[in-house]
């Protein structure tokens, strides 16, 4: 499989100066905001936004709408690729939901839970419920983040539950 | 809030040469692994993997192994963190699923949807998901007798994983065994 290199350059852009895709079918709950501001504040831009170049010469947002909108005023990593505007509306589509069809290795990720620690808030809760999702007993975190066992785990509930193995699942 | 940069530098780097991370947490079905050698063949590398420096100088891979295994001879572009153990274990944990607490503007999506046009059926498989996850064209979908297999037409639902049968018999979603 020959692969074509889309990336063009790393820049640093001032984030408010970067154009959000009308096109942008994410939306951001209070839970992900405050969960993106405590990794960006314990760990900072650990990653590049991505954006195309419009032909007046804008960079025009294909990923990192969440991350520009919290940090306008910072200067942030952008990866600058060489995309059509069919293209980046395919990336925009895609990029997500590729990511979120990797399944779960239950006692890698009970290993990390156990080691790392975060001082946020909303990072410690979303921990607490990756935990709680993947089947995995986190009652020191949870007294850690809030004192009370108050955690919405309805997002993440799958359709089905298998009698038989306990593997939740979603359709048919 | 003062955000510290931790990208170092973007570098091209042989796929096989980076070290996966002996802590990560997440696998690869195959669904995924069709849907994104579609969009690297449509498409191609638009981003970047994340890796940082280890002492002697090789990279550890923090975001970017499904990539990397797909494509290990090519040369792929690279972001190298200065990150230390402990913020690279925190990054693993958390990238994937502080994207997926995102929700969905539906008729944004939908539109998208109708827009684009793909020739993988990986992704054709994952557009068709995410719509119906979204709960877009019900109304085409209901007409349709065969929609949800034969299992899901007997009020049958299987467990993917040890292929039990047992009947979904109410709308709330649980299961009762058979």
């Amino acid at each position: 499989m020959r692969i074509r290199d889309r990336v063009v350059a790393l820049e640093r852009v001032r984030a408010a100066d970067l154009v959000p895709n009308p096109k942008n079918w994410r939306v951001h709950p209070e839970k992900q905001k405050a969960a993106i501001k405590g990794i960006l504040a314990e760990v900072g831009y650990a990653d590049a936004v991505l954006a195309r170049r419009l032909p007046d010469g804008r960079l025009m947002l294909v990923d990192g709408h969440l991350r520009a909108e919290t940090t306008p005023e910072q200067h942030v990593p952008v990866l600058v690729l060489d995309v059509n505007e069919a293209e980046a509306d395919k990336l925009l589509l895609s990029l997500d939901p590729l990511s979120a069809m990797a399944d779960t290795d239950t006692a890698a990720l009970k290993q990390l839970l156990e080691s790392v620690e975060a001082a946020s808030e909303a990072l410690t809760e979303m921990f607490v419920e990756m935990g709680d999702a993947a089947g995995i007993y986190k009652q020191q975190k949870t007294d850690a983040a809030t004192g009370s066992r108050e955690v919405d785990v309805s997002a993440m509930e799958m359709e089905h539950c298998c009698p038989e193995c306990g593997f939740q699942f979603d359709g048919k | 809030m003062n955000i510290r940069d931790r990208v170092k530098e973007l570098r091209r780097v042989r796929a096989a040469d980076l070290a996966p991370n002996p802590k990560n947490w997440r696998t690869h079905p195959k669904a995924q692994q069709d849907a994104l050698r579609g969009i690297l063949a449509e498409v191609g590398y638009a981003d970047a993997l994340l890796a940082r420096e280890l002492p002697d100088g090789s990279l550890m891979l923090v975001d970017g192994h499904l990539r990397a295994e797909t494509t290990p001879e090519q040369e792929v572009p690279v972001l190298v963190l200065d990150v230390n153990e402990a913020e690279a274990d925190k990054l693993l944990l958390s990238l994937d699923p502080l994207a997926a607490l995102a929700e969905t503007n539906a008729t944004a999506l939908d539109a998208l949807l109708r827009e684009v046009d793909t020739g993988s059926e990986g992704l054709q498989q994952m557009y068709a998901d995410m719509a119906a996850d979204a709960k877009l064209y019900v109304e085409q979908e209901a007409g349709k007798a065969d929609i949800d297999g034969p299992a899901a037409k007997d009020g049958l639902v299987t467990c993917p994983r040890c292929g039990h049968a047992w009947k979904n018999n109410n709308s709330e979603g649980k299961d009762e065994d058979t």
